[in-house]
């Protein structure tokens, strides 16, 4: 049983993982000198309404890794469905989220197991996102105040460096943050967190920019937290594929026990 | 029996190569527990030992079927065989109507056995999902106790088999919505009783709702009602269930009913607590504490206690560490039951598990029927390989 319950505290993070993952994606090329316009292309969704996925996520400590794969369908922020493809234990447990409902499959027990919604809001085995990251990751245009610092390259690209204070009345753990991101494609290439004593906190690097079918996207996001170097998150896309056909009668507790 | 076992494992053993076909996959893990009961550390006890092999097998000849097996493998040795009468049998029943259980090797102090615990064919495609063989049919919704989990025996307190046995069984399902369906299913016992049961689930305001009629192996009528959903950000959900024997002599009903409420904090500490009512029949082979933990509970006879109350709390103290404590609480003998848990991640793909049961109460005597305090523990040390 307790098996379940942390499984299920994985999901959301997943889910949200990958949304963070592609919200980066643009294609236009411009040079901007607004700030707030700059961060809000690259923060703006632009994968498509529907996507399928395969993921993978790596937990990495001094002494140990931990890795987690998963295949994921998606349509909009309303419809998911997510199958675990490793590790060997986890195989094979499907998670459906319709809106606000949320499903566990889990097929070793044959068990339809509803999932309530304080399950939603956790972390996997100590990796470096946290709940902040993910419920504040849309509200990031709206919620500071950005300025642009300059230019600055970043492996081979060429970075807007803009800083992102957050608003007074916001309620943002963070100092501020320092976002690099790409003159061209809009990629957000780099980003630092700060404490509200301005200490730096994480830092989040993208890379390994890579074509999937007709989009180009960074396909490597790297987490580092600074007080411990050697402990990181990657998260990495495998493959993934944008207006596939789907609506959402495949969302669906049938097509749960049916994903491959 | 004994071909059909060979020829699996061989088959088995020889498709790794094709696995990357994909019409062929093959899982499963390989254990090895310790267990060590004694009612005090100053006495004597008893110590067993199980190598345990799991190998599931699953064959999509096309998108639309898929051929399951699933074959347990044990070795078994140490005390328990000696003292308790006729364990060899017990190891190697088979509680479906096709027997595939096959005790390979029953000495004394060793015993090998196969045992297919699902074998079936599935089809299915748009809103239909037809399967028949031995399968795990399960209804239940809550974690402990489960008034609606009519197709199936098991033990909570069986916590290594996790999978539990399946029944020999047809099952027809039409999903008449995204989280909501009608699900036919029959199964034959070895003692040749049928079950047959109808359940009709629904979705709405945010909690999955099922209502089940079905006759148990040929002996009752039943009726049953199973929910999940949320109260706030609780999870909430809950069986009821009631059983009337067919036969008028027999005026036994039984009604049981069970609710929990589940938490998971921002830091991943987690809370559940469950309670179950069960009207106890006059007839329950369940009677008392060993009874409860030793034998194949029904969805029928739950506890040998009317009132019942479980608790549990897990925390993950280092990423790698996880721990658990669980614990059951019985008014009527004043005794309970507590089970601290350790799981500790070695490898990618290896865990090691310490497992502690602990249970004290009031138990009648089983000749006098004088009540007597009792204590028995169980430490149980366990290390798996998942593949």
């Amino acid at each position: 049983m307790l098996k379940w319950i942390l499984m299920k505290r994985k999901l959301f993070l997943y889910v949200a993982i990958f949304f963070i993952a592609i919200t980066s994606i643009s294609s236009s090329k411009a040079d901007l000198t607004d700030a707030k316009e700059i961060i809000k292309k690259a923060s703006e969704n632009r994968y498509g309404k529907t996507s399928y996925g395969v993921m993978k996520m790596q937990i990495i400590r001094p002494k140990w890794s931990r890795t987690i794969e998963m295949k994921n369908w998606s349509m909009g922020d309303d419809y998911s469905l997510v199958l675990l493809t490793a590790p060997a234990k986890e195989k094979g447990q499907v998670f459906l989220k319709r809106k606000k409902e949320m499903w566990n499959w889990i097929p070793t027990i044959s068990r339809m197991v509803k999932l309530p919604p304080s399950m939603m809001s956790q972390g996997w085995m100590g990796s470096d996102y946290s709940n902040d990251d993910i419920i504040n990751q849309n509200s990031v245009v709206d919620n500071y105040t950005h300025k642009l610092l300059g230019s600055d390259k970043i492996g081979e690209y060429m970075c807007y460096k803009i800083q992102s204070t957050p608003k007074p009345e916001s309620n943002i753990v963070w100092g501020k943050k320092i976002n690099w991101v790409s003159k061209d494609g809009f990629f957000m290439m780099k980003s630092e967190s700060y404490d509200e004593d301005g200490i730096l906190v994480r830092t989040e690097i993208a890379s390994n920019i890579k074509s999937f079918g007709t989009k180009k996207l960074p396909s490597m996001f790297t987490i580092i937290p600074a007080d411990k170097e050697n402990n990181k998150t990657i998260f990495e896309i495998i493959n993934i594929k944008f207006d596939v056909k789907l609506d959402d009668s495949f969302f669906s507790q049938a097509n749960m026990k049916r994903v491959k | 029996m004994r071909y059909l076992i060979l020829v699996f494992v061989f088959f088995s053993m020889s498709i790794s190569a094709q696995e990357k076909q994909k019409k062929i996959a093959l899982e499963g893990y390989v254990s090895f527990m310790n267990t060590n009961s004694f009612d005090s550390i100053k006495n004597s006890w008893m110590i067993d030992n199980q190598f345990y092999n799991r190998i599931n097998f699953f064959y999509y000849p096309t998108s639309d079927f898929t051929f399951t097996a699933q074959l347990r493998n044990r070795l078994i040795y140490g005390n328990s065989m000696l003292l308790i009468p006729n364990y060899q049998n017990v190891i190697g029943f088979d509680y479906g109507i096709a027997d595939l259980s096959f005790n390979a090797i029953a000495e004394k102090n060793l015993i090998v056995n196969f045992y297919f615990d699902r074998l079936n064919f599935k089809y299915s495609k748009d809103k239909w999902e037809i399967q028949f063989g031995r399968q795990r049919v399960n209804w239940g919704k809550t974690f402990v106790w489960n008034p609606n989990d009519i197709f199936n025996s098991y033990s909570y307190f069986d916590f290594d088999y996790e999978e539990k046995p399946g029944s020999d069984a047809l099952r027809i399902q039409y999903y008449t919505g995204p989280a909501s369906s009608v699900e036919l299913a029959a199964k034959v016992d070895n003692d040749k009783n049928a079950t047959a049961a109808v359940k009709w689930l629904i979705n709405k305001w945010n909690y999955d709702i099922q209502l089940i009629a079905a006759e148990l192996n040929q002996k009752d009528y039943y009726a049953g009602l199973g929910w999940a959903g949320n109260i706030w950000k609780l999870g909430f959900k809950g069986e009821a269930a009631y059983f009337k024997p067919i036969l008028k002599v027999d005026s036994n009903v039984v009604i049981s009913a069970t609710a929990s409420l589940d938490y998971s904090f921002n830091n991943s500490f987690y809370l559940m607590a469950q309670v179950l009512y069960t009207k106890i029949p006059s007839n329950s082979p369940i009677q008392n504490f060993e009874s409860y933990y030793s034998a194949q509970l029904s969805a029928k006879y739950l506890s040998f206690a009317p009132w019942n109350l479980f608790a549990q709390a897990s925390y993950p103290i280092t990423p790698l560490l996880t721990s658990s404590l669980a614990g059951m609480y019985y008014p009527q003998i004043n005794g309970f039951f507590v089970s601290p848990t350790f799981t500790f991640s070695l490898a990618q793909n290896v865990d090691a598990s310490i497992v502690w049961q602990y249970f004290k109460g009031e138990f009648p005597n089983m000749f006098t029927g004088m009540s007597q305090k009792q204590q028995v523990n169980m430490g149980f040390l366990r290390l798996k390989w998942n593949f």
